[in-house]
């Protein structure tokens, strides 16, 4: 008999938590939901171009500055393209110092006179030129397109590939991430609570890692709801009032916005 | 003894398991033709009336996607701008582009020299005519090369709206058809039913009246259907179709994929 009430007791402990979650959620007037830890700005780098990779000059967790080199591809025909457009220009640039030293030989009244050349055979010389200086303007851009930068100063969070692999055009090669600027997403905040959000709601933030209690102020609200397991949610963002030591990328919160 | 613990046991688990399911979205509407109480929020279709889910949605949106590869150096928007048509919203690397330019501008140049060159000289006319062809061919490439920069470098609103998603950062790059911005008209939304069975929509009509619960404002408003689709659509196995609803006030707060539920009076 002992043990019959023993699981009675259990079934009706896990019955009552089961519908009392839910009317902890939210308490009078704040809302309350879980949250995930996030970079303020993540950048997902690629190539236009598929080709090999040459080289990788950054590893996982470095930090780089803005305009330093990050991967290199393998693409030998770019540069030769810079190669034949620089030969090309240096021609142009020869053929119209020819047309403005040639004099062509002419006999007028039985007099030879050296003519200059017709200036329309000059300004095509010098067309001709500005055709060459565009050509290597554009071959260059391309052979810069195998050459990926840092667009601002970041860590970098991921590398997914290595010296000699095979990249695909628009393929994610490096991820970098401000982790100095990290702020919250919220993953669960129903479409019944978001009418309460509004943006400068001050917010208490519970960091489960830490077991830290902070605070914060709602800086974003999805104006588009996303379904998580058939809920209607709405993603709202919460900026730090001052960012705790030992926060890491993805580590979950539970946040109250306060009405 | 054991008999009566693997009876609680068993009990306990079934409705543990029903808790579980009802907590999970139910999507294929009830028919049941006794009952007559018309609550807004329980989903029941009788004799004079339809009922089903719906999703409140914009009226007019876009997704929006550049029509040619290039690397983005300028996103001058975020989530939740409001934006007027014809704004620039991202810009591409235009470096070949306008070297492009540059190149079918000297092309131009080169053509009209010999051209006034042949006039000058008074050449015969078919050489004539070949450097005129030559000529209105470069101005052709200049005239593409043009296009092809002011088009295909920038990425603009294509009508009033609100930002709702930017799916790019600067330094990126981007392929034809990929959506990098997700932009709304968040002045003016209309309800849309997600789980209008085959069954109920013979019975719904343009212009039908329409009963709609919001749930997240807790309220009902009143409207009208607007459109059926043509076309069927399949929700999870259920045959379904989408009817519009136009609200016949726009309530305040609300908020693009907040869900609704909806009741067509069918018989008038």
């Amino acid at each position: 008999m002992k043990s019959f009430y023993r699981s009675m007791l259990l079934s009706l402990t896990l019955l009552l938590a089961l519908f009392v979650k839910p009317a902890l959620a939210a308490q009078n007037g704040s809302v309350a939901a879980s949250a995930v830890v996030v970079p303020a700005q993540i950048t997902e780098l690629g190539f236009m171009t598929s080709a090999l990779v040459k080289e990788i000059s950054v590893k996982e967790g470095d930090e780089v500055t803005a305009g330093q080199t990050l991967v290199l591809l393998n693409t030998p025909e770019a540069e030769y393209n810079v190669t034949a457009a620089e030969a090309a220009l240096r021609s142009a640039l020869g053929e119209e110092k020819v047309q403005s030293y040639r004099r062509i030989k002419d006999r007028r009244n039985g007099k030879v006179f050296f003519d200059v050349v017709p200036p329309e055979v000059r300004q095509i010389a010098h067309a001709h030129v500005e055709q060459a200086q565009a050509s290597l303007e554009e071959a260059q851009a391309i052979l810069a397109q195998s050459t990926l930068v840092a667009p601002h100063d970041a860590t970098v969070a991921f590398v997914k590939v290595v010296p000699g692999e095979y990249v695909e055009q628009n393929q994610v090669i490096v991820t970098l991430a401000t982790l100095h600027t990290l702020q919250l997403e919220t993953t669960d905040l129903s479409e019944r609570d978001i009418t309460k959000v509004k943006i400068g709601s001050p917010v208490n933030i519970s960091i489960e890692a830490s077991n830290e209690s902070i605070t914060g102020k709602v800086i974003g609200i999805s104006p588009r709801a996303n379904t998580v397991g058939g809920d209607v949610v709405f993603k709202v963002t919460i900026a730090f009032d001052k960012q705790p030591e030992n926060l890491l990328w993805g580590m979950t919160a539970e946040v109250t916005i306060e009405e | 003894m054991k008999k009566v613990c693997l009876i609680v046991l068993a009990l306990s688990a079934l409705i543990l398991s029903a808790c579980a399911s009802a907590s999970t979205p139910t999507s294929i509407p009830t028919i049941s033709l006794d009952n007559n109480n018309s609550s807004p929020s329980t989903q029941s279709s009788d004799a004079n009336s339809v009922s089903a889910s719906a999703v409140i949605v914009p009226v007019n949106d876009a997704q929006l996607s550049f029509s040619s590869v290039g690397r983005v150096t300028a996103v001058n928007v975020k989530v939740g701008d409001k934006v007027t048509a014809g704004q620039m919203l991202v810009k591409l690397d235009t470096t070949i582009l306008e070297a492009k330019v540059k190149e079918a501008e000297a092309g131009v140049l080169a053509a009209d020299a010999q051209i006034r060159y042949l006039n000058r000289l008074a050449t015969d006319p078919l050489h004539y005519e070949s450097a005129a062809a030559d000529l209105a061919r470069a101005q052709a490439l200049l005239e593409s090369a043009k296009a092809t920069l002011a088009t295909q470098s920038t990425l603009t609103a294509p009508f009033d709206g609100t930002i709702v998603s930017v799916d790019i950062n600067p330094a990126e790059t981007v392929v034809p058809g990929q959506v990098v911005i997700v932009l709304g008209d968040l002045s003016k939304y209309q309800i849309e039913t997600t789980d209008l069975s085959e069954r109920d929509v013979t019975r719904v009509q343009v212009g039908q009246s329409a009963n709609v619960f919001i749930e997240a404002l807790g309220e009902e408003f009143s409207g009208k259907v607007t459109d059926i689709d043509r076309v069927s659509s399949t929700l999870g196995g259920d045959v379904v179709y989408k009817v519009t609803i136009d609200l016949d006030k726009q309530p305040q707060g609300l908020l693009w994929g907040m869900s609704a539920d909806v009741q067509i009076e069918t018989a008038k």
